[in-house]
């Protein structure tokens, strides 16, 4: 099952990619916070309470709920719902990702033989999720599309940590929290003041 | 210690609170000269503790008194620069919040051991420091603001896997994140895990350490944002990222791994000078110049740690050399902007002749940061000359000089025909003057007298710094 989720979680950013609506791709970060937050349960069944509550509030509550809000804004104010700007074509890029998921496979192989105490589909599959994340950042050019790029970045970093530590320290990860949060808020900040003052129309820099 | 973390936040506070732009400036005023008086303190005082999370020792020391310095001149110098944005005290107020959490948070990251603190601090480094590049609120700066925050972003994100690999790799011994522990059982952590740590944060602290290719970000901050900003940009942050990667390598040191680091070193350090290089020969914008020039020191001091223990020795003394050289063209720059209203090389001329006190420091600083003796980067590029003979080294000797008369041609080229000829241009007399250069000559004077006089708790201190890389 833990497996299935895993792979539903890299699965989902492809499907993304079939997509141009921005809403969609918006689905998929919903999609990816709501699978994290699975994943964790599946993953360590006797984690304390503690840290059970902080994944909840930052996985599903951040990540799967706020901050799909706010791209939706961001979406709204800047009236950019088609990613038709690709930097490549959308049949080659949709390959390129799929090469990208299917390195997940790969690397999973090679973390099997070289590592000890973690699960190396879990690690192919974030490492393949943070190349994604990075592709879509490359060669999508709207502003908001460069912001989910670098969620789902984010994202595939929170599996990488889950697969190889389980979880942080408190301190540590409230502080990546809130850094990632109000990372995310000045990016809304800036896309607005760009769009807003004109600097470019099309919402893409 | 506490109280120099606390301040900064205490004072925000305040002047989130009142609003009030005379308190504000008092309070940041306050802030800078305690803060050097911290650093001084700290120069007899190494070893000082606060929880295990923050320690100084002789090379987190180092830094502080470097940032300290910078932010004593770039405060003292802001206070004179900003003074006709009266009408503007909103923004001002809100400039200065930003100004001391950049600070607190640079000041956070040097004195922290952990390398979790470490990576939360870089990232709120960015974070505060994003309004201060967009403080004009233009279109240039609007657009260098989302940049280096986004490009910063991404770059920290590489880091923080980096980290996980070192928490990953520290399991034998509690999964620890202290760079002691970590350095004291280096031997015992899996060599990939080191590895990829080292690769990742080189990448993500790289990107922040403005190393090319990951430099994108860098020149447009540094031209886009006030002249103090830059200066601390260029001047502290890029230090700051800069001692972050120095702590990695030290854990990989310490494991026996230093090859792959040094040979990771090496090319980046040559590809920003190449970079650098490229655009020093056809640069059209004074404050652009400046900060591909960051980038080339920066790739220097990449090369420096490249080289072993003479290496280390010369980027000790580079560093220095780099921040309050820098330091003062950046200020220096403000100067000329206001007098002429452009940032374009063609429109400066005879800044010599309008402004002496202006053209003879911009002329000196520019002698100061090509490495003209008796200023520090003389004798730390010589020294790395010398450890590339060492090492054996020659082929990188020869690009490296090569690369080097480029930037400096480029370079030269720009600032004479600023500093000398005849302008066409309509000159702006500039307010404050004499507060406006204070800062500049004060680094020139410091870095002169290093040269012919190294007082003992400071040859004490660099020498401690070296031994601890």
């Amino acid at each position: 099952m833990e497996n299935m989720l895993i792979l539903l979680f890299c699965l989902v950013t492809l499907i993304g990619e079939v997509k141009s609506r921005v809403s969609s791709h918006i689905k998929v970060i919903v999609w990816q916070g709501v699978l994290l937050f699975l994943i964790f349960i599946f993953d360590s069944s006797s984690a304390p309470l503690v840290s059970i509550v902080f994944i909840a509030i930052e996985v599903l509550l951040i990540r799967a709920i706020i901050i799909p809000i706010i791209l939706k804004r961001i979406l709204g104010s800047t009236d950019s719902h088609f990613e038709s700007e690709h930097r490549i074509s959308s049949f080659y890029s949709l390959l390129i990702m799929a090469l990208l998921f299917i390195s997940g496979f790969f690397f999973a192989y090679i973390a099997n033989k070289t590592f000890s105490g973690i699960s190396p589909l879990q690690l192919g599959m974030s490492i393949s999720t943070i190349l994604m994340g990075l592709y879509l950042i490359l060669i999508r050019k709207k502003m908001i599309s460069h912001i989910m790029g670098y969620v789902i970045m984010e994202n595939g970093i929170l599996l990488l940590s889950f697969s190889l530590l389980g979880d942080m320290p408190l301190l540590i990860s409230v502080g990546v929290l809130i850094d990632f949060f109000i990372g995310i808020l000045l990016f809304r900040y800036y896309t607005l003041k760009i769009f807003q003052n004109g600097y470019d129309k099309r919402g893409r820099i | 210690m506490i109280i120099v973390l606390l301040l900064p936040l205490i004072f925000s506070l305040l002047m989130v609170i009142f609003k009030n732009i005379k308190l504000s400036k008092l309070l940041t005023l306050i802030f800078a000269l305690y803060f050097f008086i911290f650093a001084l303190y700290s120069l007899f005082n190494t070893g000082q503790q606060f929880t295990p999370y923050f320690e100084m020792n002789a090379l987190s020391c180092y830094f502080l008194l470097i940032e300290a310095i910078l932010v004593l001149c770039v405060t003292v110098y802001q206070i004179g620069y900003f003074n006709d944005s009266s009408k503007m005290s909103i923004r001002f107020n809100r400039y200065l919040i930003f100004y001391l959490l950049f600070i607190f948070s640079m000041a956070g990251f040097i004195l922290t051991t952990n390398f979790g603190l470490m990576w939360i601090f870089l990232e709120a480094s960015t974070l505060s420091s994003t309004f201060l590049v967009d403080f004009r609120s233009t279109k240039g700066s609007t657009i260098a603001a989302w940049r280096y925050v986004f490009i910063c972003t991404i770059g920290v994100a590489f880091a923080f896997i980096g980290i996980i690999m070192l928490s990953k790799g520290s399991a034998p011994f509690g999964g620890t994140l202290f760079v002691s522990d970590l350095i004291a059982h280096a031997k015992l952590i899996n060599p990939l895990y080191l590895k990829l740590a080292f690769a990742f944060i080189i990448l993500g602290m790289g990107t922040k350490m403005g190393l090319a290719p990951m430099h994108a970000w860098l020149p447009s901050a540094h031209s886009e944002g006030p002249s103090p900003v830059s200066a601390l940009l260029s001047g502290t942050l890029l230090n700051v990222a800069l001692l972050g990667i120095i702590q990695v390598y030290r854990i990989l040191e310490s494991a026996n791994l230093i090859i792959f680091c040094q040979e990771i070193f090496l090319i980046f350090g040559m590809l920003s000078l190449l970079f650098s290089a490229s655009y020093m020969l056809s640069c059209t914008n004074y404050k652009k110049m400046l900060a591909y020039s960051s980038i080339e020191n920066m790739g220097i001091i990449a090369i420096g740690l490249s080289l072993g223990p003479l290496g280390y020795l010369a980027i000790i003394i580079h560093i220095v050399g780099h921040s309050c050289s820098k330091g003062a063209l950046f200020l220096t720059s403000g100067v000329i902007e206001k007098m002429y209203h452009t940032k374009r090389i063609e429109g400066v001329k005879g800044l010599v002749a309008h402004s002496p006190i202006v053209g003879i420091v911009w002329l000196l600083s520019f002698l100061s940061l090509i490495g003209l003796p008796p200023f520090p980067i003389f004798f730390s590029e010589l020294l790395l000359v010398i450890a590339m003979i060492q090492t054996g080294h020659f082929i990188v000797l020869g690009i490296f000089l090569i690369l080097i008369t480029l930037i400096i041609y480029g370079m030269g080229k720009s600032v004479f025909s600023m500093s000398f000829g005849k302008s066409t241009h309509s000159i702006t007399v500039v307010k404050n003057l004499r507060l406006l250069m204070y800062g500049q000559i004060v680094l020139l004077i410091l870095m002169a007298s290093l040269a012919f006089y190294l007082p003992e708790p400071i040859h004490q201190l660099m020498s401690n710094a070296v031994s601890i890389l």
